[in-house]
């Protein structure tokens, strides 16, 4: 720059130098500060997080139209390109999911009369909010997504959040209009799930990549690669059998998971309340659910 | 002649020196929008420290260490990432580039490109190492480095953008 001011900024700028020199250590410190604040107590800027994504989000909400459309053009462009082949798999998996349908509808009536044999009381139907996903952070160090619903439109911490293959993660963060989902595949995500056919107990444990594994297995237990991974309902985060995905191969370490989902790809998702407070929620919650648990009849399991 | 006092020159002052802050804070923001492009992994890209890299190298006084500390808490906060560790991260980027911008003046963009590949080395370890120290195991690298390629190949491209930005600014600055 050039000096504006002559002599008078020639004997300020050694002070200045100063100053700026400590202000820079200051803020350095205090950054450093802050890490620590909040790793000794991640509450402590919760409140302050959810103000400041609350206050961006109708930017990230705008900006994340565009750019949905210019993917959903990609999309187009390339599914145009294999057209035949998509076709003649969709005919074969048609037939496939006729004879499902047959299956489940006999299945229906063979439970409704089974049901009314033992006057069953059905679960409370669980209530859900779609919401768009505005934003993801990549997943260098975090693998969570941005919603543009929150308090307002009925989202609570600790609801599910799925799309129709699957099971994404779990509401972590509420603002009014915004909500951050942690997904499976986050290093802290820990879910407990059941293998269908087996009903072998295990703990899907993220590590920020796009393939959670299987924790807490007996050793003398083996799962074949394919087999579906469902939650299993312990804990009280998520009802038992929502999807997850399909066992890949095993190696040493333990069993990999391959998710029917991806989060970071979907762009709607939808969150469901089950009506299950889970470990995350406030306690005040907790006890009002605990209570209404224990009017109704006990789970299923 | 200018009049220095006039609350015309006193907008326009404020309006060139926050140009910085305001385009490192938008690129902050549009690091967080979904891409979802088919077949890529989700990634992150650095444009904050592009940013961050450009006006410290080029014209710090426009980019003040309060500016940087705010643009990182921003990140962290809208990331999800541990509150302060963009701002750490930005800030010791920032201090390095500051105290070598001597050794950078004049220099060809091949050689300022470099010091961006250096620099975003030492922030990748570091913010590696911070949250691998804070999770209390070794996180995965794999995404740092594809981060890491990302942002440096793209360098370019934004550096051009800024020096057309920084231009226009000191035009009649």
């Amino acid at each position: 720059m050039k000096p504006h001011r002559g002599s008078v900024l020639r004997f300020a700028a050694p002070v200045r130098n100063v100053t700026q020199r400590f202000a820079y250590l200051f803020l350095l410190f205090g950054a450093l500060a802050i890490i620590l604040l909040g790793r000794a107590d991640p509450q402590i800027f919760e409140r302050t997080r959810v103000a400041v994504t609350d206050m961006v989000t109708p930017l990230l909400d705008a900006a994340s139209r565009p750019l949905a459309t210019v993917s959903d053009v990609v999309n187009e462009a390339r599914s145009l390109t294999q057209l035949r082949k998509d076709n003649a798999a969709l005919r074969l998996e048609n037939a496939r999911l006729i004879q499902w349908q047959t299956a489940a509808r006999t299945l229906i009536s063979e439970n409704e009369e089974l049901r009314r044999l033992l006057s069953f009381v059905p679960d409370d139907l669980a209530t859900s909010v779609t919401a768009r996903v505005i934003g993801d952070s990549g997943g260098t160090f975090v693998r969570n997504i941005l919603i543009n619903a929150g308090r307002r439109a009925g989202v609570a911490k600790g609801q599910a959040a799925l799309v129709s293959t699957g099971l994404v993660g779990r509401v972590q963060e509420v603002g009014e209009r915004s909500a951050r989902i942690l997904l499976i595949t986050d290093l802290n995500s820990r879910i407990p799930v059941v293998v269908e056919s087996t009903r072998q107990r295990a703990v899907l444990a993220g590590d920020n990549s796009d393939r959670p594994r299987l924790l807490h297995l007996p050793g003398n237990v083996t799962i074949a690669k394919g087999e579906r991974i469902v939650t299993s309902g312990h804990g009280g985060v998520f009802p038992p059998g929502l999807p997850v995905g399909i066992v890949g191969q095993p190696s040493k370490t333990g069993a990999i998971v391959q998710l029917f989902i991806q989060g970071e790809k979907v762009e709607f998702i939808r969150l469901m309340d089950f009506g299950l407070s889970g470990v995350l929620s406030d306690l005040d919650r907790r006890t009002k659910a605990g209570r209404a648990a224990g009017l109704k009849k006990p789970a299923k399991q | 002649m200018i009049d220095r006092n006039s609350s015309w020159y006193r907008l326009d002052y404020i309006a060139r020196h926050s140009t910085p802050f305001l385009i490192t804070t938008a690129l902050v923001i549009i690091t967080q929008v979904p891409l979802r492009l088919p077949n890529i992994a989700p990634v992150t890209l650095g444009l904050g420290l592009i940013a961050v890299y450009y006006w410290a190298l080029h014209q710090p006084e426009m980019l003040p260490a309060v500016a940087v500390f705010f643009v990182g808490l921003l990140q962290d906060m809208l990331a999800g990432t541990p509150i302060g560790l963009g701002a750490f991260s930005l800030l010791c980027a920032y201090g390095i580039v500051v105290s070598q911008r001597r050794f950078f003046h004049g220099k060809s963009f091949l050689v300022v490109w470099w010091g961006f590949t250096m620099t975003a080395i030492a922030v990748g370890v570091l913010r590696w190492g911070l949250v691998s120290m804070m999770e209390g195991e070794m996180v995965l690298f794999g995404p740092t480095m594809i981060e890491f390629l990302l942002t440096v190949t793209l360098y370019p491209v934004f550096g051009y953008v800024f020096v057309l930005v920084h231009r226009s600014l000191s035009r009649e600055a």
